[in-house]
């Protein structure tokens, strides 16, 4: 009986309803809210959430809450017994390929990566830098032949965790992370326990910029557990060249704050870069990568250009931007992998077949409707 | 029933929770590595070295960590920092360097065709090089004169931070400095 009653809430066709009206109002503040806090903290603030805070006491629903409710609420609508229907085929597909486009939505939220690879001409990149995630690196340069990486991902590294890293047995733990930092020299040597770049440095925060790719992120972080002087605390920042070689049981390290990196089973090399301007003008025309996809050692010659991707196991490489040097010019590549990318054209056939259907078994009863009767 | 359907996704949720799922390890074979790391990691092991014959009235500034070289330049009403660093690769290229030092002095920042119109280039003992001479008439405390060595595997940044009228002064000096660096190696 309890269970009965939770599902006719649950499939309340109003909860529909209210739920498109109040994305439709997320949409709108979201898009306002791009002017003051830059499109990726506002993707973040109202769509990639489960709730929000309006006036700093006020919780409120996020989109990605929303939308479970809304997948909840169709998904448990198709369960109802009047719904089955020979002469309700139509919305019965309908509700199939709206839910797919739901199920499409979460799919790309939780699985899709985005970022970007920059090649000079000449260059052999194989893998992709994500625009917005971070990870800390530790890599052994002491074995012979090659690098060992030992790389904390982005989830580990929020103010106040400690990673325990048993396998050489240390302690990380975050002290502070930057979103956007400003370097300055120190007045005075820093204390002892400063390691590294930070006992001339510190690193401060500055006002992040709207556009989160320009932020230069940071991080501080203690180590323990060395068993030598190579305790204490450390500070990276994202870019910086100048890395801090420290021994760690017998093996020497160096440490890296980057944007995190996802490889690729192949490689792209960079033949040519190729931009043209509008004349007379610094605005680009077009701008094409001719490139080598090196896949198993087998280079196939392909051609990106602006609207014209390459499209390869599952990656989509779209022409974005260009670097020029004094010696060469480099092509900057959007890299996006979309699990859910067949989603919607297959949801949107599903529900055009659902409406066709729909009305075909409506029409015979709307041609036979009465006529209207005029009045004299 | 139920409840073992909770404990089993409960079970799920832990085991999803692990950190140890966020660490991974891999290797990586030297001959492989990228060459910027190359770069950096051959830097931070094995400091470039450069010489050059600076002006006598210009004063050392040890202790600056990022930097080859630091100097204190006096002129008639003040003094400037000149720096002298080096990154591997072309280290963000010279549109987003001179934009950087652009904005350090409150200018909007210019396209790569404006740069070049305004650069010069010159050829020292090191090779051709690039200066950028930029003044913000509305702020003349501090302008800056740099210029940039794009070196095989590196980049070699000079730069003074100056007031504009100090720049003026010690121009053709940074030019004399900057036409005398070598590499020692």
């Amino acid at each position: 009986m309890i269970l009965h009653n939770i599902y006719k809430i649950i499939s309340n066709p109003k909860i529909f309803v209210y739920t498109v009206l109040w994305l439709m109002v997320l949409v709108f503040f979201g898009t306002i809210a791009q002017k003051d806090i830059g499109l990726y903290a506002s993707q973040m603030k109202y769509f990639s959430t489960y709730y929000f805070i309006l006036f700093d006491y006020i919780p409120l629903p996020g989109g990605r809450l929303t939308l479970i409710i809304m997948t909840v609420n169709l998904a448990s609508s198709l369960f109802k017994k009047n719904l089955w229907k020979m002469k309700k085929v139509g919305v019965i597909i309908l509700h199939i390929g709206g839910l797919l486009l739901l199920v499409g939505g979460g799919v790309t939220a939780q699985f899709s990566s985005e970022g970007n690879m920059v090649i000079n001409e000449g260059e052999n990149v194989d893998f992709v830098d994500d625009y917005h995630r971070m990870e800390l690196c530790l890599v052994n340069i002491s074995l012979e032949d090659s690098l060992e990486y030992i790389v904390f991902d982005d989830e580990l590294l929020s103010e106040g965790q400690i990673i325990n890293y048993e396998r050489l047995g240390v302690k990380i733990e975050i002290i502070s992370r930057i979103e956007n930092t400003r370097i300055q020299n120190r007045v005075t040597l820093g204390d002892s326990i400063y390691k590294g770049f930070l006992k001339e440095f510190v690193l401060l925060p500055k006002e992040p910029d709207k556009e989160n790719t320009q932020n230069r992120p940071s991080i501080i972080f203690r180590v323990r557990g060395s068993d030598n002087n190579s305790d204490g605390i450390y500070g990276l920042f994202l870019g910086q060249r100048d890395l801090d070689i420290f021994d760690f049981k017998e093996n020497q390290y160096f440490t890296e704050f980057r944007r995190e990196r996802s490889y690729l089973p192949f490689s792209i090399e960079l033949l040519d870069f190729k931009k043209v301007l509008h004349p007379g003008t610094n605005v680009a025309k077009s701008f094409s990568s001719e490139i080598n996809l090196i896949e198993s050692k087998v280079p196939r010659r392909v051609l990106i250009q602006m609207n014209e991707p390459l499209r390869h196991q599952g990656y989509t490489f779209f022409q974005a931007s260009f670097i020029e040097e004094l010696d060469g010019e480099a092509t900057v590549l959007a890299v996006v992998k979309n699990y859910g990318r067949l989603f919607p054209y297959i949801s949107s056939i599903i529900m055009s077949i659902g409406l066709l259907v729909h009305l075909m078994v409506n029409l015979p009863k709307m041609i036979k409707k009465k006529p209207i009767q005029i009045s004299e | 029933m139920i409840i073992k359907q909770i404990g089993i996704l409960l079970l799920f949720f832990f085991i999803a929770c692990n950190k140890e799922k966020h660490i991974r390890v891999y290797k990586i074979p030297k001959a492989n590595i990228e060459k910027k790391e190359e770069i950096s990691l051959n830097k931070s092991l094995n400091k470039p070295n450069f010489k050059w014959d600076k002006p006598s009235s210009w004063v050392d500034v040890p202790g600056h960590k990022m930097r080859i070289a630091s100097f204190r330049v006096p002129h008639q009403n003040g003094e400037g920092d000149l720096s002298i660093t080096s990154f591997g690769g072309a280290s963000g290229g010279t549109q987003a360097n001179v934009n950087r030092w652009e904005k350090q002095i409150g200018l909007n920042a210019s396209s790569m065709t404006d740069i070049n119109k305004f650069s010069k280039s010159n050829i020292g003992k090191l090779g051709q090089y690039k200066i950028f001479k930029l003044i913000n008439s509305n702020q003349k405390e501090t302008a800056i004169i740099a210029s940039i060595f794009q070196l095989k595997e590196t980049t070699l940044f000079i730069k003074l931070s100056i007031s504009s009228d100090g720049l003026e002064e010690m121009e053709d000096q940074f030019i004399k400095f900057c036409n005398s660096i070598d590499s020692s190696l």
